[in-house]
């Protein structure tokens, strides 16, 4: 089973690595392998590393692709993520630069 | 056979293998695995990644995080269980054929250099991320190593890029045969710990650690200055010799342990120890000295631990006084930089901390910090000779204000009715050029003066004496410092207040005719080079002395005066120097 959507980075700072750390922690979480494609760079959703290493600023467009069991629910919850300015609680401020 | 030439900072001849400590990122040799090892170091770098990942564990566990800095060791937490990262590495050790730790350099050098060429400034500060986990992770990996250092199973010379305060810690030091930098000076870290147990060492030699092999057989020349990699049949049997000479040498010595500290005139020297704990004061004793002249009191403070309380501090005084016997005790108040005793160390970080909030000045503006040793120090005084010295003192009104906390400390204590420690003697260090260029005005404050030689020097030839590239600049007996010198011990003779000298000068016998000659009439040095000042002090009149020093203070150039003191001591130990 694979799923994939498509969310606009809205954070100032784009996907650096608090967010992306955020975003590995709970790509990780799901069980699915998620990849992430931000123009022609493409990132495994499970490391840090390759998440920042895509540099994806702010207004960047992130296609996030899961496979496996859950992935439609994987990549719902990774969109809404992003959307939330990669705070995982609402109402905590985003992470910090 | 290859020889190379360093600064030679502790005497003695060291012929033995060569235990090589890697300690510094950029001293990582690229010494060869066999494929065979990749193994193993694939699973060196799985437990580096561990107990870096525990420690983060610590670091997180402590109260009062903020949300941010929480934030960071997250991300510092994710990146070291990253699977990507571990596969770079591990590509790099197997394709390199080199240690984890190289590969770990390697990997994150290229990281770094791709995080800066995506431009945006935002991505390239978290460059700084990148570096921290990295040192985390080679700390783990070379901690591995410098704990090898507590388990060494024969004599070796300890070659490293320069030693840690923690690293010297675990030192087995029945084991270690001598030691061999990179980096430093005659009064880096390295240097003073290996004077005070006696070992040779050479340091300042360049990237030696990139050059000797571990394993490979070392002479170190402490005496010269030189280290000889793979010695031949020839040469191994003259230091061999040397060795044998220098050993009789220290036998001689340890004999005149029991005679006072006494010229050929008749004069009287006090030969003090300084020591950094308690168990120390045993050594002092046991070279012969008079008593404590310098009692670093910073081994009480624990890097990110609570600063100890009253309890602590007193205890420790206690201990060593007991050991004392009524022998002199001088305590020297809190001497560190802000951040030792901030939680948070970045917090306190200051541009530049040799000139920032230290020692008296952070105590003055944490009383809270200060009040609990002062308290502990008057208590301490009923229990032998005890003598206070503050550090860093600048001025007058730096002095006054923190004879006013003292005052409060005993107005708490009378309050309780407890020991109050009237009468306790007080004192400055003499290290920062102010003080001793108003010494006339601070001597009216106070019972007795002590240079610090070594911070007097630093901060009045603006040198710092770890840093090899001006290391040079750094000169004991620059005139500037002779008269700074002179002056404090006339102005303290003058009126009657007591003054010692308690740097590495006061440790090294080329200026035990000087010191001397320039109205010292008490020292205080590493315990083990009691034995060795001694000697010098009874071999020496006052009056030549004098005539020395005199003609030191009129001399011009530096290289006159080392040259003078070289030709008087070598007449006097031809067995030295």
């Amino acid at each position: 089973m694979e799923s994939s959507a498509e969310v606009t980075i809205a954070h100032a700072q784009g996907m650096h690595l608090r967010p992306a750390t955020e975003f590995a922690r709970l790509a990780m979480s799901t069980g699915c392998a998620v990849r992430v494609r931000a123009g022609d760079a493409e990132a495994n959703g499970a490391s840090v590393l390759e998440l920042a290493m895509m540099a994806a600023g702010a207004g960047t467009t992130l296609v996030i692709t899961a496979a496996g069991e859950g992935s439609d629910r994987a990549v719902a919850a990774l969109v809404a993520l992003v959307r939330n300015d990669f705070r995982t609680e609402v109402g905590k401020p985003p992470p910090a630069p | 056979m290859e020889s190379y030439a360093g600064v030679p900072v502790s005497p003695g001849i060291a012929i033995g293998e060569v235990f090589l400590l890697e300690t510094r990122r950029r001293s990582l040799p690229d010494r060869p695995i066999a494929p065979a090892d990749v193994k193993a170091e694939f699973a060196r770098l799985a437990e580096a990644v561990t107990a870096a990942q525990s420690e983060i564990e610590d670091l997180k566990r402590r109260a009062g995080l903020p949300d941010d800095i929480a934030a960071i060791f997250s991300t510092h937490d994710m990146l070291l269980a990253d699977a990507t990262l571990r596969l770079e590495i591990e590509k790099c050790v197997k394709d390199r054929l080199v240690p984890v730790e190289n590969a770990v350099a390697h990997v994150f050098d290229s990281l770094v250099a791709k995080f800066k060429s995506l431009g945006e400034d935002y991505f390239a500060q978290r460059a700084a991320d990148l570096r921290d986990v990295e040192e985390r992770l080679l700390r783990a990996l070379i901690g591995e190593r410098t704990e090898a250092l507590a388990r060494l199973r024969r004599g070796v010379i300890v070659v490293a890029h320069e030693l840690s305060p923690s690293q010297t810690a675990l030192l087995d030091r029945r084991r270690t045969l001598g030691f061999v930098t990179d980096v430093g000076g005659p009064t880096s870290h390295t240097a003073i710990i290996a004077r005070g147990i006696g070992m040779p060492a050479v340091v300042g030699l360049g990237d030696v650690t990139s050059k000797i092999p571990d394993g490979a057989l070392v002479v170190v020349d402490g005496t010269k200055g030189v280290v000889v990699v793979d010695p031949d049949r020839s040469t191994l049997a003259k230091y061999q010799q040397l060795a044998r000479g220098y050993e009789r040498y220290r036998g001689e010595l340890a004999k005149i342990r029991d005679y006072p500290a006494q010229t050929l005139d008749g004069h009287g020297v006090r030969l003090m120890g300084n020591i950094e704990s308690p168990d120390e004061v045993q050594s002092v004793i046991d070279a012969g000295g008079d008593g404590v002249g310098l009692f670093r009191t910073e081994f009480l403070y624990e890097e990110g631990r609570p600063a100890p309380d009253e309890q602590a501090h007193f205890e420790a005084y206690v201990a060593a006084l007991q050991r004392l016997a009524g022998r002199p005790l001088t305590i020297r108040t809190l001497d560190f930089g802000a951040d030792k005793v901030t939680p948070d160390g970045a917090a306190a970080h200051e541009p530049n901390p040799f000139l920032g909030s230290r020692s008296i000045r952070l105590c003055l503006e944490q009383p809270q910090l200060f009040l609990p040793q002062l308290r502990a120090i008057l208590r301490a005084s009923a229990h032998g000779n005890v003598r206070c010295l503050f550090p860093m003192i600048s001025g007058l009104d730096e002095l006054k204000r923190t004879k006013e906390l003292l005052e409060k400390a005993r107005a708490s204590l009378r309050a309780e009715g407890a020991f109050v420690g009237e009468g306790l003697p007080i004192g400055v260090m003499i290290e920062i050029p102010s003080a001793a260029i108003i010494a006339d005005s601070l001597a009216d404050e106070v019972d007795f003066f002590s240079n610090g030689s070594n911070d007097l020097i630093q901060y009045a030839l603006a040198v710092d004496r770890g840093n090899e590239r001006v290391a040079h600049l750094y000169q004991p007996v620059h005139p500037a410092i002779l008269r700074l010198i002179r002056d404090v011990v006339e102005v303290a003779s003058d009126r009657g207040k007591g003054v010692s000298l308690c740097g590495e000068m006061a440790g090294d016998m080329l200026y035990t005719v000087l010191l001397l000659g320039m109205g010292l009439r008490e020292l205080s040095l590493a315990p083990r080079a009691i034995p060795e000042i001694k000697k010098a002090i009874r071999g020496i009149t006052v009056e030549e002395s004098r005539e020395a020093a005199d003609w030191c203070a009129a001399a011009r150039d530096v290289k006159d005066v080392q040259a003078r003191l070289r030709d008087i001591m070598g007449s006097l130990l031809p067995s030295v120097f």
